[in-house]
């Protein structure tokens, strides 16, 4: 009964459906043209954009094969000059560093604190004792000193006297007969520039000796020429 | 003009063969949508997406004969109808709890008349209606309402049971006093 109902019910819609007559359908129609003609659009735009797209594309690809080779290039020439650097750097590995000697001079530390250990009683005697050696030994050596001193002197004078003996005695030994006036020649002075010079003999500076006949005759010729 | 034609002429984009399917089917199409929707304007929105659909997903369409054809555009245009009131739909199936209808009049299904039984249908409230309409009328399992309508299938199974006494319920108060029983 229950699906005779229901059998019912759907043959009743189906009949309604078939025997529907629509009235806008123009109207709705023109609706779903424009929908579908805008829908055409979009296609046709976007077959547009993909070759816009493809162009941009194959633009892009080559731009990057382009860029590859020149960036391949690039590559091989920084090899090369990474190639050159290296053998620049072992040449400079390879030579000996030059060596620098430094001297410094370092003034020498200042004593800030000095310690100095008490000596024992002994010990202090004995540095005493030495310390009284050692003046008499600096006493004994100026007194040797003065002695030495006044033994020179003496020596020297003694030596002075000798030898004013040995001169006297030389005097009375080689003294000649001649008994002829006595003259002296006064000491020419010459500077001591001309001295090493040679000296050609002057004529006017020769001195002749002439025997006087007359004995009473003196002729001292110290007594004019130095006015004596 | 064959309708394996006129669908091929219409996936290669002929504006005059969308016309004339159009034509042939809207009258159809728009009678099925607007048992679902009962508003007019909303029905012709429906019918505007649900045939752009159509133009669309017709190079997907294995073509086997008129009646399949028909049954596919069908279900195309229900589940654009369903798809608008699914909101509207998870509400109404949380709130519609009509009480169990009890001592049923059964009226036989001869006497009564078929203008009446669409108009006692269409009193029917939405949700019952709705799982109604598409189990008996469009052929739709509870699975498939279930799935359409976004509700557990147990939920469209009940709201069927309740939708039919329902309308039991009322083709006996009337047809009842009428043969007088």
């Amino acid at each position: 009964m229950e699906k005779q109902l229901e059998h019912k019910i759907k043959e009743a819609f189906q009949k309604q459906d078939e025997s529907f007559d629509y009235e806008k359908k123009d109207e709705l129609w023109n609706r779903i043209s424009g929908h579908v003609s805008r829908a055409k659009v979009v296609p046709a735009f976007w077959r547009v954009a993909a070759v816009i797209l493809a162009l941009i594309a194959f633009g892009v690809a080559f731009a990057a094969i382009s860029i590859s080779q020149s960036q391949s290039k690039k590559i091989v020439e920084v090899n090369y000059q990474n190639l050159k650097l290296k053998n620049i750097i072992d040449s400079l590995q390879s030579v000996n560093p030059e060596k620098i000697v430094e001297t410094q001079y370092i003034e020498k530390e200042k004593i800030v604190y000095r310690k100095i250990e008490q000596l024992s009683d002994e010990n202090e005697t004995a540095d005493i004792e030495i310390k009284s050696f050692e003046k008499e030994i600096l006493n004994l050596n100026e007194i040797l000193k003065n002695t030495s001193s006044e033994l020179q002197f003496t020596r020297d004078s003694l030596k002075i006297a000798f030898a004013n003996i040995e001169k006297l005695m030389n005097r009375n030994i080689n003294e000649p007969d001649y008994k002829g006036p006595n003259f002296k020649l006064k000491t020419e002075r010459v500077k001591d520039q001309l001295q090493t010079e040679q000296m050609e003999s002057s004529p006017k500076m020769k001195v002749q000796l002439f025997k006087i006949q007359d004995s009473n005759m003196k002729f001292d010729m110290n007594s004019t020429l130095l006015k004596k | 003009m064959n309708t394996e034609k006129q669908i091929i002429k219409c996936i290669k984009g002929d504006s005059k063969a969308q016309k004339l399917l159009y034509e042939k089917y809207v009258g159809l199409l728009f009678s099925t949508v607007l048992r679902y929707l009962k508003n007019e304007t909303d029905a012709e929105d429906i019918m505007l997406q649900a045939f752009l659909k159509i133009f669309s997903s017709l190079k997907e369409f294995q073509f086997i004969n008129e009646q399949a054809f028909i049954a596919w555009m069908k279900k195309v245009a229900i589940n654009e109808a369903l798809m608008f009131k699914r909101k509207e739909f998870s509400m109404i199936y949380k709130l519609e709890n009509i009480d169990e209808i009890q001592d049923l009049v059964q009226v036989s299904p001869e006497i009564v008349n078929e203008r009446e039984l669409i108009e006692l249908i269409e009193q029917l409230p939405d949700g019952y209606r709705t799982v109604f309409l598409l189990h008996v009328v469009d052929g739709y399992s509870h699975k498939e309402i279930g799935e359409s309508l976004k509700i557990a299938e147990g939920t469209s199974r009940s709201q069927f049971f309740k939708a039919r006494n329902l309308l039991q319920k009322k083709l006996g108060d009337d047809y009842g006093k009428a043969i007088g029983t």
